[in-house]
Formats: structure tokens, C-alpha cells, sequence
């Protein structure tokens, strides 16, 4: 299994949410963040910000799957901008639906 | 990495420090599994259905040696299963390295 951990525009979510769900992938963990990337921020004429504030989307689906998920949330994330953000894949061992007490998704 | 109900961290917390896993790090998530949220009619507003796209959660995360990793995983389900839909989910993967920042130590010597 892998788990997408995806950093996008708060305001493109649901571009990428509603693109994953045509897809099939439900579920999702989403969380508010602040981050910067190699821009160091903005800087708006003399005003200068640090940190902008992001979406943070955590997905796990099966190895097959994971790169559709990964081009469905490039689709939809994209502006051609700086700051459109990050998908970071990683490798999941076990998954446990804590309801049934089961090893599967 | 747990996500779990909100109500049911402290007690996941507790549960995994009496195992001997005191450290954990929690914060508050929204998420939605298989079901895309909650959908329920009220009586109050009539037939209506209405919609929660996004429930509460926390998300635990919790790093243990090799060894230990069913107990953790074992703990974690039994504190948190009412049998219910949104019980929540349970992650296992391999953290490459660990480092404690006070000392420097690494590895399984970092987690003590």
C-alpha cells in the first residue's frame, strides 16, 4: 500500500476532492497547515509572508491504484503558479479497519 | 499512525503509555472513509437529509521499535472499536531513522 501525502491550495480542494471521488477514492485525512517552499514565502510588495497556509490531504490506497490518485490530484491541484504544492508518496506495511478489526483497506 | 475518534484519544494515549509506549504526538484531523461523511434524515427539519462531509478526528502518531509494533497496532484497536462505522484506521509503515535531538541518539536508543 502506499500513503499520498499531498500539500495543495485551500482552494482547490474541492477540484481534487471531487476528482477523486469520480475516481473511486473516497476516503481522505485533510488537514489545515502552513508551509513554504523554495520561494521562501511571498513577498508582496514590501510585505513579506513567511508562511502560507496550505491543505494538507493524507491518502492511502493499493500500489496499483496509487498512481492514478497521484495524476487526478496533479490535474486538479495544478495552476502553472508557484505555491500549486507537493505530493509526497511513501510506502504503508499494514493497514487495520479498527471496526472489524481486519488487515485491509 | 492512527486516525481515531476524538473522544477515544486520551484513552488511546493512556492505553499505549500502560504498554510502555509513553511517547506519541496527536493532533486534530477532518477526514471521511468509505461512506464520503455522514448522511442522516431528521425528524426535527422533516425528511430532510442531511449531509456532514468531513467528520472530526485525531490522528495519532506513534513511532515503536520493531518488536513492539502488534501490540501497539493490537492496543489501539481494542481501545478504539465500538463496531461502528468511523471507528477509524490504523497505519503501519517503516520509519527509516530515528534521531533524539537533546542527545543525538539514534535508532531503537532514541525511542527510550
Amino acid at each position: 500500500m502506499k500513503m499520498i501525502k499531498a500539500v495543495i491550495r485551500p482552494e482547490k480542494e474541492f477540484d481534487v476532492v471531487g476528482g477523486l471521488e469520480k475516481e473511486g477514492f473516497n476516503s481522505l485525512t485533510k488537514l489545515d497547515v502552513l508551509g513554504r517552499g523554495r520561494q521562501k514565502g511571498v513577498r508582496v510588495g514590501g510585505a513579506v509572508y513567511d508562511e502560507l497556509a496550505k491543505l494538507l490531504i493524507y491518502i492511502v490506497v493499493e500500489d496499483k491504484d496509487a498512481s492514478r490518485v497521484v495524476e487526478t490530484i496533479k490535474k486538479h491541484a495544478h495552476t502553472g503558479n508557484f505555491g500549486d504544492g507537493k505530493i509526497f508518496i511513501s510506502d504503508v506495511r499494514e493497514a487495520y479497519t479498527i471496526r472489524t478489526g481486519k488487515n485491509r483497506l | 499512525m492512527a486516525v481515531v475518534r476524538p473522544g477515544k484519544a486520551r484513552e488511546t494515549m493512556e492505553a499505549l503509555a500502560r504498554m510502555g509506549c509513553p511517547a506519541s504526538t496527536s493532533f486534530r484531523v477532518f477526514g471521511r472513509g468509505r461512506q464520503k461523511g455522514l448522511r442522516y434524515a431528521s425528524a426535527e427539519i422533516g425528511a430532510q437529509e442531511i449531509t456532514v462531509r468531513y467528520l472530526p478526528k485525531k490522528m495519532i502518531l506513534c513511532v515503536v521499535p520493531d518488536r513492539h509494533w502488534r501490540a501497539t497496532v493490537q492496543t489501539i484497536i481494542r481501545v478504539n472499536q465500538s463496531g461502528q462505522f468511523g471507528d477509524g484506521k490504523v497505519f503501519v509503515s517503516d520509519i527509516r531513522e530515528t534521531c533524539r535531538i537533546r542527545t543525538g541518539e539514534t535508532q531503537d536508543a532514541a525511542l527510550r
